[in-house]
């Protein structure tokens, strides 16, 4: 069968396949539940309405008018979440356009996608997603819950991704340079900073000089009245600044006089939206968070510099070039996610891909909390929980290998306090398993995303 | 962590083995096997289907000697032992072109019946050193499709001496229509054609329509397959109408073919069946459609016997591992699991008598898991390889 069959097959099925999602309050009751932030509770039940997390518990009573699921003999987890991820964007990382900090990955992600289908029927309920993992600059990143043909933001920040080193960038993409490149963005950054600083000044000395006469009766006449209201909020400086530009360009005559020791009013420092975004990172008040994805072990120790330098609230994105630097990780606090585990350059032979048996066992050892994620391009999110499971196979924890698809996936991607584990208040993001959830005899019965339950193999193919 | 070290273990057990025994003479002399190991386990799966509970595997040399039942073994004679352990014998990759130079394809002549495999192979161009720890203990080195007839497999048995072991070096003749074997800027391009060629080349001639269209193929080529016949064979193919017409062709002199490749038959997996053939299905990823990754099960449904295989050089050495997963995850039941990376892949390389169960007589290949050998969580523990251990996790039990 050619692809386009297979893909207008199962573009087909989704269209055909009864939705099972259901709106109303639900309980599963009777299963083995891994809280992921507590101690597993054998036949506990959790009680879900308006799309949260009301109880969970050995000894909770299901509330009148709440459905009651049987889930005796299942296992209950939170929902999984893959923290780096191409997961149903269109064209993303495809165009080969250069990507710039005001892009957003979450305009673009498609929930109607088949992978959004197929990740959600193996337990996957949301998706750190990025719009790009080639270029330097990756755009704004966004976690997005995978509910039935609908995009919701987790985040109340979208942070900027930088690619710094990537198992998907091609040839040059690499190495030093890149780290170069990425400290270039913080110097220009500061740089910016420092000019519009200096503008502020200048142009607070220039007000000081100029002699600035308020707007004529007439003037104000021709004025809308939001301009005049902004007007009258204006520094002086600002009012200036303002006049400048808006009487010159309205054919107004000056209403000020120029100040002896200057020609002209200082120039504004060249901004754009992008660098606004970009600003936000190092601005002391907002530290809007980034992304560095960061391969190879070099290029780690070059981005923590720059980190450090510019004291960025940081998320580091890469792989066995994580752990030589597990303890300074460790010291500065960094989240880190381990990624490209399932996106079939894993598969491939390579400087990133001589993984030593059992690393992500050693970063836990050394103490961080690694997310894992698949790097998706292609759908392989849908097999994060085979991911978790061959960090088992090679020596790590089966608790910690559930913590890091889930709890740490959701520290590492910022949503912690709504996802990420089976606690009271937090959003419905559940799963119901026939067994044990790195197994690959066990099925996927029931997923909740947000209190919308399908059940029964209503995502499958 | 838990570090593979290969000749790091090899030398513990054989110092381990020496503090044992200290010397040769120290063991009882009625002792048949004086270089053997004797491995517990609680589980064995022999390969063909078969389970066996508590049983320790004796090896002699390089070959298995004997099955006993734990509980008749003298335990002081238990070299490792693995109580909750789940034994399998070393797992076959039955179609890789992994370490073969250029993928070992001669694209210029469109029958290469007497290329080997073995020959494009370079012992010492990759590590196999992960691929052993991850339980794989043989390779099926299937010249990659770049032509009707790329030539001929061979199996390579992974040792952790520098240079592999070639266990059969010529194996079966591989015919391909899929995996890139038909192109468009020479004859034959379609299957059609495909079909002219092979028929005209079992007689000896060689198939055109112009002069100028000569297809290039040697008399010694011609030579080597009028004289085919009666033989198993690998037959590279996307799908069934690609096996189809092979295995017609194939049938005129009595060729058994194996299908290596089917990752196009989904949805076809009734066709391929009536075939009555074994098949390798190669290359599952997390990646795949779900479609793709159900052929497996589906093909087993149907009585088909099924081998798995990586199928493209340069996979990570889990690669073999989580296309199992993936298998069993889709269908695949878990009793034919084991087999489907052990004894069918055997088979269908040629080398059931020397690989693929665990059998005196046999060679001493074997891998211990901590759990079920189909799920990824399960952990290799031991793993010998030419009656050597080629790899042993750090903490035992």
């Amino acid at each position: 069968m050619t692809t386009s069959r297979l893909l207008a097959l199962t573009l087909f099925c989704a269209v055909v396949v009864p939705s099972t999602a259901l709106a109303d309050d639900f309980a599963l009751v009777g299963g083995r539940v891994l809280p992921v932030d507590g101690e597993p509770i054998d036949r506990a039940t959790v009680v879900v309405r308006d799309g949260r997390i009301t109880a969970v518990g050995a000894s909770v009573t299901v509330p009148d008018g709440v459905r009651r699921i049987d889930c005796a003999g299942l296992t209950i987890t939170p929902g999984l979440i893959d923290a780096d991820s191409m997961l149903a964007l269109e064209m993303a990382d495809r165009t080969g356009s250069r990507i710039s900090a005001d892009q957003r990955a979450a305009p673009a992600f498609d929930p109607w996608h088949p992978h959004v289908r197929t990740a959600r029927a193996q337990g996957v309920t949301a998706v750190f997603v990025t719009g790009n993992s080639r270029d330097l600059n990756g755009g704004a990143a966004a976690v997005l819950a995978l509910g039935v043909g609908s995009t919701t933001a987790l985040g109340e920040v979208e942070p900027l991704v930088f690619n710094v080193s990537t198992a998907s960038a091609s040839g040059g993409a690499w190495g030093a340079g890149r780290v170069h490149g990425f400290d270039g963005i913080f110097r220009g950054l500061t740089a910016a900073s420092e000019a519009q600083e200096r503008y502020d000044r200048d142009l607070a000395e220039y007000a000081e000089k100029a002699e600035v006469t308020e707007p004529t009766d007439e003037e104000r006449l021709l004025l809308p009245e939001s301009v005049l209201r902004d007007l009258d909020r204006m520094t002086p400086a600002q009012r200036v600044a303002w006049r400048e530009a808006a009487y010159k360009s309205m054919g107004l005559p000056k209403r000020y006089t120029k100040p002896k020791t200057s020609p002209s009013a200082p120039r504004a420092p060249r901004s754009s939206t992008a660098q606004d975004e970009l600003l936000l990172t190092i601005d002391p008040d907002v530290r809007r968070p980034v992304v560095v994805r960061a391969e190879l072990a070099e290029d780690v120790a070059g981005v923590l510099d720059v980190i450090e330098e510019r004291e960025l609230r940081a998320t580091l994105v890469g792989g066995v070039g994580l752990l030589e630097h597990a303890n300074r990780i460790k010291s500065a606090g960094h989240p880190i996610v381990v990624s490209h585990l399932l996106d079939g350059q894993h598969l491939t032979a390579g400087p990133l891909h001589e993984r030593p048996t059992g690393w992500i066992a050693a970063l836990v050892e050394a103490g961080l909390e690694p997310a894992l994620a698949s790097g998706d391009v292609a759908g392989g999110t849908r097999f994060l929980r085979f991911a978790a499971a061959e960090a088992i196979g090679e020596g790590l924890a089966p608790d910690a290998a559930l913590r890091s698809v889930t709890l740490w996936a959701a520290r590492a991607t910022g949503v912690e306090a709504e996802t990420g584990s089976i606690t009271v208040g937090k959003r419905a993001d559940l799963v119901v398993w026939s067994g044990d959830p790195f197994a690959a005899t066990t099925e996927v019965l029931h997923v909740s995303v947000g209190g919308e339950l399908r059940s029964g193999g209503a995502d499958r193919d | 962590m838990t570090e593979p070290s290969f000749r790091l273990a090899g030398a513990l057990a054989l110092a381990a083995a020496l503090l044992l025994f200290p010397t040769n003479d120290a063991r009882s002399s009625d002792d048949p096997r004086p270089d053997g190991l004797a491995i517990a386990v609680g589980t064995l799966h022999v390969g063909d289907g078969e389970v066996r509970r508590d049983v320790v595997v004796v090896t002699d040399g390089a070959r298995i000697a004997a099955i006993e039942p734990a509980a008749e073994f003298p335990a002081e004679r238990v070299t490792h032992r693995f109580a909750d352990a789940t034994a399998t014998p070393g797992w076959i990759d039955a179609a890789t072109h992994l370490g073969l130079d250029g993928g070992a394809v001669e694209i210029v002549e469109i029958l290469t019946p007497d290329a080997r495999a073995v020959d494009a192979w370079s012992p010492t161009g990759t590590t196999y050193e992960g691929l052993l720890a991850s339980g794989v203990t043989t390779l099926g080195l299937v010249p990659q499709a770049g032509n009707l007839i790329p030539g001929r497999a061979g199996a390579i048995g992974l040792t952790t001496e520098d240079t592999p072991t070639v266990v059969e070096r010529v194996g079966p003749t591989v015919f391909a229509v899929g995996g890139g074997a038909l192109r468009q800027d020479r004859v034959p391009s379609t299957l059609a054609g495909a079909r002219a060629v092979l028929t005209e080349a079992f007689e000896g001639r060689v198939w055109s329509t112009t002069a100028e269209a000569d297809p290039p193929i040697r008399d010694d080529a011609l030579e080597a397959l009028t004289s085919m016949r009666d033989a198993p064979v690998l037959a590279r193919v996307d799908d069934a109408v690609g096996a189809e017409l092979l295995a017609e062709v194939l049938a005129t002199r009595e060729l058994r073919p194996t299908f290596v490749g089917l990752r196009s038959v989904d949805g076809d997996e009734d066709r391929i069946a009536a075939l009555g053939a074994a098949c390798v299905v190669t290359g599952l990823s997390p990646v795949d459609p779900v479609r793709r990754l159900s052929i497996p099960g589906r093909l087993v449904e149907r009585g088909v016997a099924v081998s798995l295989s990586t199928g493209a050089p340069d996979r990570s050495p889990g690669s073999f591992r989580m296309a199992l997963a993936l298998a069993v995850a889709h269908g695949l039941p878990t009793d034919h699991a084991v087999r489907a990376v052990t004894s069918s892949p055997a088979t269908a390389l040629g080398v059931q008598e020397r690989v693929g169960r665990v059998q005196p007589g046999l060679e001493a290949d074997l891998v211990l898991f901590s759990g079920a050998p189909w799920e990824l969580t399960s952990r290799t523990l031991l793993v010998v390889a030419d009656g050597e251990v080629a790899f042993e996790v750090e903490e035992q039990e």
